[in-house]
């Protein structure tokens, strides 16, 4: 460990340990109710703007909120279902007192603008309340701690994220058992369809991240992409005031993050004006136990990552259009390829992305029943992979001419240029049809032409092989109808999704030997369908279950091969599943602010027309294969102990079995593994945690948390368990994360401390793709929040 | 099925009426049965014993798991293990009297090397073939230490490694069939051997003959072989088909005491017009045991058979064929079609067994030479495509 990394950490401890401050105590107390019945409402947020401080209210409807400071100060409560109300209040030492009665407007248009975590809270509470099993992450779980995005998803229940090395290798997000295409992935609403190497979830900057939703089993219509009926959305933060963020983080294995934002808010003139640099750079140098040399141990010395990110945003908000935001974005990816079996030492990626982005917004028009957004988001992907090396290498350094001619993987040398260049637009519609009654049409459609390009691969091949274009044009509308009954506590869903896919390319066959390639093109019309219901027993206590009828459609690679030993499936259907969830959530407030959240889920998935790669034994493609069944179960339990602390524990368990009863292709050819466990997907794991947190200990406005995560994945086989002696199975682990936060001058200054895998242990979530060990963090962040005026009204 | 088994069982209980103490489990298995779970991405394959050609569904329950289509070899009670690309040791499993392979040793070849050839001279001296290493390591079977390494290197044709691949041993001559891979799944260089005299120093004579490329299939060591004459037969695959129609497969020799290539032979298979076949044509023979009197069993690539694109779950391509050496013909068996992850050959008694995944049944095919004559069904289902059927020599 880094010496001064070390000392930094002890000494931050110590100060936790021994040092105490007092503070006085300025609070406000008071009510939340419905101003057309008085009754109390029970889960409303209520916060002091511009802060981080609010609460939620109990089953009384009461709140309490400590710690603040003397002066002025708004408060908020905000409810679903009703309009916002603020107060203005003169605080000062002691507890003031504000009664709240919030006027019922039964519309999703008028969701809470996020103005601090409790708000940010009340809308997670709104996703959570909905039909389908989701799973909220919350800014305020996230955005201080040295950890990546990856490890704060495989933290919750039913997901799992398989690696295959350190910080900016590839990774694969799983919920309930499918993986990778087969959970889509949106940013802000927006599917995440970037060529690999480009841009990945794990790529996003924790502190921009407003909250995560994790929808599981069945994802909402009005997200436009395809899936297997479960997403991840990325929600992104948007603070409405001036505002300075800076963070620095050093760890383990000579890396490094370095961001800057600025945000400045003209409200006079209803702009916001915000720009952000963020820098990521590791050398990944980890020592790991060779998977295939017996005892041999190698200091990775080839697996660098570079990732830059800058990107820039002005929003208006006094034009017609509630809000109008240009944005605009650049990453940068440098990587280098790791080898595990062979001692690979030049291949390297280098991708460039450029994205242009307009967002329009118009909440509450046409007699405030309709809500419109819209976004047109123009992108262009250049992915240089370069493997052009002379010489082979032994892990003992030493080198001879290379066994391919040229060229450290595959089949030759590659000097290729992938671009890719995407249009795409969402447009989302919001009718009111009456107070309790919404219908929400969303489209999403996009035009994508990929230019491949390897002028290298080609001439060692002896003809062109990579060089086919290929062009993408698709719609996926979606409708959706909900209905809500006996006083918001019956909510009912009901969504259709209609698919259009069109690729263009060229039938690569590698037997083929004619000069040009015929052109192919392939059509998918398909439809999509989701139903379910949410009843509230109580206002804590709720049942959901829904139904979804998931697609994926089959992407480029799987529809036009590589050009080379991976030919064309020109004939892939779209995979298809059937998945039946039920749940039960209860989340309760009580008066002291403490809150318990229990929630459990079962669910049936019947998934059809599974790709994989396949073969003859000579040449490999895709092909519609696996039929599988997956039945499992997950529970999250989160609870604020005391005033201080908080513990969590989630578990799942999920099995996938075969149900291929024939084999394809055959005339009925018994499957010989007919109902077995399918192999390489994790079955049964844990995650737990239990966090401190105190506000003074190290003096006046000043907060302190103590987090440790625990994590537990059971041993899982990579074959289908046929034989006694059976050999191929991913070890379990039990691995402990450690980290501690502490921020001054209410939250201005954070220094947060972190190791993760405390014992060292060994950890692999992929076949042979040994992962790091310990890791040591730290991570400074300096957060300036400007003043708000009275001008500020959006 | 349960018939026939029932009738078996029958059979064998009216012969054995005066010994009650015979136990069907008793003795070793005579089969080393290796299939590829095709059903898994990525496929993982098995390697086991089964008892005899009574067994009629053979499963794996016993078997050893090992990464996809493992090349085996069989020295005494051994089967040794390659992994070829896909891992770095090769292992040893001797064979119990309970129908179970133990693990009685191993060695790690240089990493990444792909072990693919094994053949044994004696019990202390065996070699190995490293396709992507281009050498070849010579170790001691029984203790499976490593004794030297044969370093053919310098004999790579436009980059250094002239990826050797199967092998075969004849008086103190072994034999090695080298790929010479232009860009790792074409060659544009002739047929290339390598003949080492393992009992002078390993000295290296390298015989070429560009009338083919790429020596010897790569999945099937007996693709070497010699007659009775002691006339060494190389197979070459053309580049499996993707070198284009201007590369000819086919069938090259090194007559008996020679070092170079016989110019009066080459059995040109690309071009022969073979009748019942679609196209007339095959690719290229893929697996093949020399069973006497020039006489080639084998299964082979029938390209108009591929679908275009190819379908890796319809598509059927391998074929059963009879090739005679000396007259130059092919005749196709009738024996369904196989996918290539099965479509193995092995002569047993009187009989040629196939192993075939084909549409209608997975398991070994039986062809009686005699009558020309094939089973409609396997006589042994095996859980798995087959890709090994080999014999123990007692």
């Amino acid at each position: 460990m880094n010496t001064k990394l070390r000392a930094v950490l002890i000494s931050t401890w110590l100060m936790v340990c021994f040092i105490n401050a007092f503070s006085q105590d300025v609070s406000v107390r008071g009510t939340v109710r419905d101003a057309e019945t008085g009754r109390p409402i029970e889960g409303a947020s209520v916060a002091v703007k511009g802060t981080t401080k609010g609460s939620a209210t109990d089953d009384e409807g009461r709140f309490f909120i400590d710690g603040l400071q003397t002066g002025h100060a708004t408060i908020v409560a905000s409810f679903l279902g009703y309009s916002k109300a603020e107060r203005k209040h003169n605080l000062v030492v002691g507890e003031s007192i504000i009664e709240f009665f919030l006027t019922p407007e039964s519309t999703e248009l008028s969701s809470v603008t996020v103005v601090g975590e409790t708000e940010g809270q009340t809308e997670a509470k709104r996703v959570m309340n909905n039909v389908m099993p989701v799973t909220v992450i919350t800014a305020k779980q996230i955005e201080n701690r040295a950890g990546n995005l990856n490890e704060i998803l495989a933290r919750q229940a039913g997901v799992q994220i398989r690696l295959s090395g350190g910080l900016g290798s590839e990774s694969r997000i799983s919920v309930r058992g499918l993986e990778g295409k087969r959970v889509q992935i949106f940013l802000d609403g927006n599917p995440l369809n970037s060529p690999d190497g480009s841009l990945g979830i794990n790529d996003l900057p924790v502190q921009i991240i407003e909250r995560i939703e994790i929808y599981k089993g069945s994802v909402p219509a009005y997200l436009g992409g395809d899936g297997l009926g479960s997403a991840v959305n990325v929600v992104f933060r948007h603070h409405e005031v001036s505002y300075i963020d800076a963070s620095y983080s050093r760890q383990s294995f000579d890396t490094q993050l370095a961001s800057l934002i600025l945000k400045k808010t003209f409200d006079k003139k209803g702009i916001e004006a915000g720009i952000g640099i963020f820098d990521t750079q590791t050398d990944n140098d980890y020592t790991m136990q060779s998977p295939y040399q017996p005892g041999l141990k190698i200091k990775r010395d080839h697996d660098q990552y570079h990732s830059l990110l800058v990107g820039g945003s002005v929003r208006f908000h006094k034009w017609w259009f509630d809000e109008v935001e240009v944005e605009g974005a650049f990453v940068k990816n440098d990587r280098q390829i790791q080898g595990i079996q062979r001692n690979i030492q030049h291949v390297e990626s280098r991708s460039n992305a450029g994205v242009a982005v307009l967002n329009l917004i118009k909440k509450n028009f046409l007699s405030n029943k309709l809500g419109f957004r819209y976004n047109i988001i123009l992108a262009k992907f250049d992915v240089k992979f370069i493997d052009t090396a002379s010489y082979n290498y032994n892990w003992d350094g030493t080198r001879y001419p290379s066994m391919l001619g040229r060229g450290e993987l595959g089949i030759g040398p590659n000097l290729s240029r992938n671009v890719q260049q995407d249009l795409r637009q969402r447009l989302n519609l919001d009718y009111r049809l009456s107070a309790k009654t919404t219908i929400n049409l969303n489209n999403t459609s996009r035009y994508a032409t990929l230019d491949p390009n390897d002028p290298l691969g080609n001439e060692y091949a002896g003809k062109n092989v990579f060089n086919y274009p290929g062009t993408l044009k698709n719609s996926i509308t979606g409708l959706t109808l909900e209905k809500r009954f006996l006083a918001e506590r019956f909510l009912a869903s009901a969504a259709v999704k209609h698919y259009y896919n069109v690729v263009d390319g060229y039938n690569t066959n590698i037997y083929l030997t004619n000069a040009t390639p015929d052109k192919l093109n392939t059509v998918t019309n398909e439809l999509g369908y989701n139903a379910g219901v949410r009843y509230n027993i109580t206002q804590p206590f709720l049942v959901k279950a829904s139904y979804e009828r998931g697609v994926r459609l089959p992407n480029n690679t799987e529809l036009f091969g590589d050009g080379v030993l991976i030919t064309p499936s020109t004939a892939l259907q779209p995979e298809i599943a059937h998945n039946y969830n039920a749940g039960l959530v209860y989340d309760r407030t009580n008066g002291k602010g403490k809150r318990l959240q229990i929630e459990a889920n079962g669910f049936f998935m019947d998934v059809d027309h599974l790709i994989q790669l396949s073969g003859n034994g000579l040449t490999l493609g895709y092909v519609n294969y696996a039929k599988a069944r997956i039945i499992g179960a997950d529970f999250d339990f989160k609870y604020d102990v005391t005033q201080n602390i908080y513990a969590s524990v989630n578990g799942t368990f999920q099995n996938l079995t075969d149900k291929n009863r024939f084999i394809p292709g055959t005339d009925d050819v018994e499957n010989p593994t007919y109902n077995l466990t399918i192999p390489n997907a994790p079955r049964l794991f844990f995650n737990w945690s239990v966090e401190f947190h105190k506000e003074g200990i190290l003096g006046e406005h000043s907060r302190t948390r103590l987090i440790y995560d625990g994590a537990f994945v059971d041993k899982f086989s990579y074959g289908f368990n046929i034989s006694v002696y059976d050999n191929f199975f991913i070890p379990s682990y039990l691995t402990h994360t450690i980290s501690i936060e502490q921020s001054f001058k209410d939250g201005r200054y954070i220094i947060t401390g972190e190791v993760n895998n405390l014992t060292d242990q060994v950890v692999i979530n992929n076949f042979n793709q040994p992962l790091p060990g310990r890791t040591f963090r730290i991570k400074l962040r300096y957060l300036l929040f400007g003043k708000e005026t009275t001008e500020h009204n959006h | 099925m349960k018939t026939k088994l029932l009738l078996a069982f029958t059979l064998i209980a009216s012969f054995s009426c005066d010994d009650t103490n015979t136990d069907l489990t008793e003795g070793f298995d005579q089969f080393v049965i290796g299939t590829n779970i095709t059903t898994a991405s990525p496929i993982v394959a098995y390697v086991g014993t089964m008892k005899d050609l009574e067994v009629t569904d053979f499963n794996n329950s016993k078997s050893r798991q090992t990464t996809n289509y493992p090349y085996v070899t069989l020295h005494n009670d051994d089967v040794f293990v390659m992994p070829q690309r896909y891992g770095d040791i090769v292992r040893k499993y001797t064979r119990q009297s309970n129908g179970t392979l133990k693990e009685t040793g191993s060695f790690t070849a240089p990493e990444a090397s792909a072990p693919l050839g094994t053949v044994i001279e004696n019990d202390t001296r065996g070699f190995c073939s490293l396709f992507n290493a281009g050498k070849i390591l010579v170790f001691n079977p029984s203790n499976m230490s490593i004794i030297e390494t044969i370093d053919l290197t310098t004999y790579g044709l436009g980059d250094g490694n002239p990826d050797p691949n199967v092998m075969a041993l004849r008086n103190g001559k072994l034999y090695v069939a080298c790929s010479q891979t232009t860009d790792g799944f074409t060659s544009a260089h002739p047929v290339q051997i390598l003949i080492i005299d393992i009992n002078d120093d390993y000295s290296i004579v390298s015989a070429t003959d560009d009338r083919s490329t790429w020596a010897g299939s790569v999945n099937e060591q007996k693709s070497i072989f010699f007659n009775e004459n002691g006339d060494m037969y190389i197979f070459c695959v053309a580049s499996y088909g993707f070198g284009g129609p201007t590369q000819k497969a086919g069938f090259l020799r090194i007559k008996n005491g020679e070092t170079q290539f016989d110019p009066t032979y080459f059995f040109n298979t690309s071009d022969y017009s073979i009748e019942g076949v679609p196209g007339n044509k095959v690719d290229y023979l893929q697996r093949m045991r020399y069973t006497g009197n020039g006489i080639v069993y084998s299964t082979g690539n029938i390209y108009s058979l591929a679908s275009n694109p190819p379908d890796y779950v319809k598509d059927r391509t391998y074929g059963s064929f009879k090739v005679d050496l000396i007259n130059q013909t092919i005749e196709k068996l009738e024996l369904p079609y196989s996918n290539g992850m099965a479509a193995c050959v092995l002569p047993h008694d009187e009989k040629i067994l196939w192993g075939l995944a084909t549409s209608s049944g997975v398991g070994i095919y039986s062809y009686d030479p005699a009558t020309n004559t094939a089973s409609e069904d396997p006589i042994v289902n095996t859980q798995g495509d087959p890709s090994i059927i080999e014999t123990f020599e007692d």
